[in-house]
């Protein structure tokens, strides 16, 4: 926010000028409803408004937000969060988040050097164990095969989020998620009893490698919600994450930390075409969707996804990753049309393989259709459950997509289009007819989808739900429909539309949402001008909030509805947080109230409150807050009112 | 919805007139008199190998498949133990014969979800929410029982998971709990902060938020009362020392607190038994064994009211019906479930036998389905529960009577 300062004062006196117009413009903005880019922000917000804004646009006030938005305007604030691009990152979280090792590595070689080896390594001890006289080493690459079917998926049987840690420390979690599978004590331990103490350590580096992967970027998440400047992009990059969502467990874990670098946050305020694009040609929801198995039942096959290349193998270990050149084809409003020769080069590449001519084996049963993909596609991610599409043109959109697939994905492969497994011919999408051929099928299905109403309506609506109330105003989903119909899906001007609309000023619109347990934590935290030195304590604490990190099992994501996160051991586990964080109980999490907010309980109440905006409190919280001896209690029992559990 | 404020109501005018004192203490007193039905379900998380778990011995395909873990036929030493001389326990279940021969556990064998999943993930969703292939699905099938059930005094311990996360099977808008340790769910303040807490939230305006806060405040008092009494399992029980042991005693001292558990769920893991499997003993046979140890000792526990209790369990498929290069099992499709309780017709093995030669076979590998696990559900809601109409617990299913395999009176 720094680097805008100099013009901000440009701006203040502009609005000076045209302040005294907007209050009349206010007045009557009833009347201008109609007027599109009309904006409602209001020129001289009261504190009550800021924190509104703070709490919609980003995850709620932290030390002085209030008074610098103040100092910038309201208007300016809002303009610079819907351009992100405009404001300098605070230089400590990038400094924090430098210090991760995985976040900017390819799939790759996350799969490879992070995931891949604890489960290859068991494997491999496995067969040391269990008759290595039978097997031979094709038989082991035959198995190696088998395993990367079912390998990945096994491996997260117990589901991070599905048993997550009752501890509350992260050794404890690390612990909990690596054996969970391994059932009890005597059995983990009769279970490694063949493994030498090298062997032991080997597999506990290998484990704490893959953990490293999911640990990381759920801190970062965090760490970047508490702490980013660009607070807008960050809820926008929750929110399409979730809208795209895609459960981080088994094939996609290696996945997702790319997927929301790369495919997710370039185009949280772009165009809606280029994200839709950006996420069908994305590994990560082609496995997570199943559509990379999906095989037209005219297809001519073969059947299966080209493998990686030994060479390409070996130039990786070189330090050549392949995804740097992603070959992804994310079409814009004039898509490249797809070349045949491309198309055909493609699969002599996997004709190409190697000479050691061990063809993956061919399935028994021909595989088929795979409509998942075809219908959340329509379903939650453009049209919406009643946007008019029926099972037809769910097979059919499917057939489009045959050959979408992902190359070998246990080490982390790329998407690439196979033509062996694209049903040919013409289909039917919505009455319209999709003759592309090949890669180019899909492409129309996405063209069309992106463009059309009933898209505009569900994401206007979506986005409208996520910024200003639950059931949100029709009128403003409407208006904010028509915005994106226009712009072509132009996301910013979809948001801006929305966040600036008299509804989203409108006092029904405070403290309308209940904060997700996200939501919940980051806010408590930047509340507190928390330090988090170590956000490894808060990820198990989320899962125990109701709310896993990158562990939304269903194609759905988190529900965003007040209902979804009422419920009463959740509430006292926010109760539970806020006593821990306000009394420094979390490690690695530091909050010095008192030099903040004095030493008076009485004086840091109000002023807790007021910072937060509270200050319409009940008085039974205003009054109970006040029997805080100490300030650690008061700060607790605002962040547990039921008051800090909406925004 | 009404019923719950009206016991918010209650929760909130006693909570002004006996200060910390828990309302349900005087709800408690008529509790005896009216006999809950309890439904425990317990999830094998992984698919357990349930060839392995009730033997068809009596099957010459599953000898031919198995060639190092299969289970020996009864008799010898490490043999199976016989049920009805075609069928037997993994020699490891012996804690749960006894319920067995005594008529009070009955199985239900080639049962299974008609989606072709070998996913564990969808293959859990779809058990959990009882919608096979559907994954949209946003509740669980046993919150939709409790949904169609609005008693007239509700406790906020209706629902009571041991585990760490609520699992599917109870996510939804009736309200359930998920814990691990009872003593954990607890506000960790002093008095005075916990009750400062509380009449925030009592005096809340905003609805939802004010009567979730009381029912948290009234489960925290209710669990508060049954763990000053302390525990001991009665009639000589002995629960295994592992989590699934824990869990299960706990739900135990829930029931018996008569704090209103209608569902309780505990899960048990570790069956994804790849490689080095074992037969009579080794990884299966261990974990087998905590899981009968476990039930067996929950049911003892019981005593008498056992009568008002089946517990159910489950697991999302079955394993390959061959074993694999390294002496384990893949994932499958047919499994089998247990029931045991007072109003179980036990003794007797459940449902059509599909056989075990490849050509019986579910996709020429795994266990075909007879059964649909829904039916299961369904004969448990309806005959055990007494539910009337159970078309809203299973969305897309026809629950007929017809097609309940027949193991509960």
């Amino acid at each position: 926010m720094r680097n805008v300062d100099r013009g901000s004062s440009i701006r203040r006196l502009e609005r000076l000028i045209v302040g005294v117009a907007a209050v009349s413009v206010i007045v009557g903005s009833s009347m201008l409803v109609a007027d599109q880019p009309t904006s409602a922000i209001p020129s001289d917000p009261d504190e009550r408004t800021i924190v509104h804004v703070l709490n919609r646009l980003g995850f709620g006030p932290s030390g002085r937000d209030v008074e610098r938005v103040q100092r910038l305007g309201l208007q300016d604030y809002i303009d610079e969060q819907l351009n992100p691009e405009r404001i300098r990152e605070s230089e400590a979280l990038e400094t924090q988040l430098a210090s991760f090792e995985t976040l900017k590595l390819s799939s790759q070689v996350i799969a490879q050097e992070y995931v891949r080896a604890a489960i290859q390594l068991r494997q491999q001890l496995q067969r040391q164990g269990a008759g290595t006289a039978e097997s031979s080493p094709q038989q082991g690459d035959a198995e190696m095969e088998n395993m990367t079917e079912t390998a990945p998926e096994d491996d997260a049987v117990t589901r991070d989020t599905r048993q997550p840690p009752a501890a509350t420390s992260r050794d404890e979690t690390q612990q909990a998620t690596s054996t969970s599978m391994e059932g009890s004590q005597d059995e983990r331990q009769a279970g490694s009893a063949q493994l030498s103490p090298e062997q032991q350590e080997e597999l506990k580096e290998a484990n704490r490698r893959r953990t490293l992967v999911t640990q990381e970027r759920a801190q970062q998440k965090i760490l970047r919600a508490v702490y980013s400047e660009r607070q807008l992009e960050e809820v926008l990059v929750d929110f399409w994450f979730n809208h795209f969502n895609v459960f981080s467990g088994g094939n996609t874990l290696p996945y997702v930390t790319a997927y929301e670098r790369d495919v997710i946050r370039p185009h949280a305020l772009g165009k809606f075409r280029d994200l839709l694009g950006a996420v069908a040609h994305s590994p990560a929801m082609l496995l997570y969707l199943d559509n990379w198995r999906s095989v037209g039942p005219e297809a001519p096959g073969p059947f299966r996804p080209p493998t990686l290349r030994s060479t390409s193998a070996a130039r990786h270990r070189r330090g050549e990753v392949l995804d740097a050149q992603p070959r992804r084809r994310v079409a814009g409003p004039h898509p490249r049309p797809a070349s045949a020769q491309a198309r055909r080069s493609g699969s002599a590449r996997a004709q190409s393989a190697p000479k050691r001519k061990r063809t993956p084996p061919q399935p028994k049963t021909k595989p088929g259709l795979n409509e998942n993909y075809a219908r959340e596609l329509m379903e939650l991610h453009t049209l919406g459950v009643e946007g008019g599409y029926t099972q037809q043109d769910v097979i059919e959109v499917a057939k489009c997509f045959t050959g979408w697939t992902v190359r070998s994905r246990a080490q982390g492969g790329e998407a690439v289009f196979a033509s062996g497994m694209h049903e040919p011919g013409v289909k039917r999408v919505l009455g319209h007819e999709i003759d592309a051929g090949g890669e180019r099928d899909g492409e129309e299905v996405l063209d069309l989808l992106a463009r059309h109403p009933s898209t505009a309506t569900f994401i206007a609506t979506k986005l409208a739900r996520r910024f200003v109330a639950d059931d949100p105003p029709q009128a403003l989903v409407e208006r904010a429909a028509e915005r994106f119909s226009e712009t072509d899906g132009d996301l910013r001007e979809v948001v801006q539309t929305i966040v600036t609309s008299p509804e989203f000023f409108e006092t029904e619109a405070y403290r309308a949402k209940v904060k997700s347990p996200f939501e919940f934590v980051v806010s408590a935290l930047r509340a507190t001008d928390a330090r988090v030195e170590d956000a490894g304590i808060l990820v198990p604490r989320l899962v125990h909030l109701g709310m896993p990190l990158y562990g939304a099992q269903p194609p759905t994501g988190y529900i965003d509805h007040a209902s979804s996160w009422t419920n009463s051991g959740a509430l006292l586990g926010r109760m539970n947080f806020a006593l821990a964080l306000a009394n420094n109980r979390l490690r690695g999490v530091t909050v010095s109230l008192e030099s903040r907010l004095g030493n008076d309980p009485a004086d840091a109440r109000d002023r807790l409150l007021a910072s937060l905006l509270l200050d319409d409190a009940s008085s039974e919280t205003r009054s109970t807050t006040g029997k805080g001896k100490n300030v650690a209690q008061v700060a607790a029992l605002t962040l547990g009112s039921p008051e800090f559990q909406r925004k | 919805m009404q019923t719950r404020r009206i016991f918010l109501k209650n929760g909130a005018t006693a909570l002004v007139s006996l200060g910390f004192a828990p309302s349900f203490l005087v709800r408690t007193a008529s509790a005896d008199t009216r006999r809950q039905r309890v439904l425990v379900a317990i999830f094998q998380r992984g698919a357990v190998d349930g060839l392995n778990m009730v033997v068809p011995f009596g099957d010459k395909a599953y000898y031919a498949a198995r060639p190092t873990i299969a289970i020996r036929q009864p008799g010898g030493e490490g043999g199976a133990l016989d049920l009805d001389e075609f069928f037997a326990f993994h020699p490891r279940m012996a804690p749960l014969h006894r319920w067995y021969q005594d008529g009070q556990l009955a199985i239900v064998h080639a049962c299974g979800s008609p989606n072709a999943t070998r996913s564990h993930f969808d293959a859990q969703d779809f058990m959990e929410t009882a919608t096979p292939g559907v994954r949209s699905t946003q509740d669980g099938w046993l919150n939709r029982y409790l949904r169609t059930r609005q008693l007239e005094e509700q406790t906020p311990l209706r629902a009571v998971s041991l585990t760490p996360q609520l699992p599917v099977s109870l996510k939804g808008t009736a309200p359930a709990l998920a814990m691990t340790n009872i003593k954990r769910f607890d506000l960790r303040a002093a008095a005075s902060v916990r009750s400062s807490f509380e009449e925030e939230y009592a005096a809340a305006a905003d609805q939802a938020l004010g009567q979730t806060g009381g029912e948290a405040f009234e489960a925290v008092k209710m669990l508060r009362a049954a763990e000053q009494k302390g525990y001991r399992p009665e009639n000589g029980a002995r629960y295994p020392r592992s989590p699934f042991g824990r869990a299960l005693t706990q739900i135990s001292q829930l029931i018996k607190a008569n704090v209103g558990l209608e569902v309780g769920f505990a899960e048990v893991g570790g069956w994804d038994t790849h490689f080095s499997q074992g037969g009579d003993v080794g990884r299966l046979a261990a974990r087998l064994n905590d899981f009968s140890n476990g039930i067996a000792a929950f049911a003892q526990d019981l005593g008498s009211r056992l009568q008002d209790i089946v517990i159910l369990t489950m697991s999302e498929f079955g394993r390959t019906v061959n074993e694999n290069g390294s002496r384990g099992t893949d994932h499958g499709h047919g499994n089998v479930m247990l029931a045991l309780g007072g109003n179980v017709r036990g003794g007797k093995v459940y449902g059509k036998w599909p056989g075990l030669t490849p050509e019986q076979r579910f996709e020429g590998r795994d266990l075909a389905i007879t059964t649909d696990f829904r039916d299961v559900f369904g004969e448990t809601v309806v005959r055990h529960l007494g539910v009337r109409d159970p078309s809203q617990i299973f969305p897309g299913y026809t629950i007929s009577p017809n097609n309940f395999v027949g193991f509960l009176s």
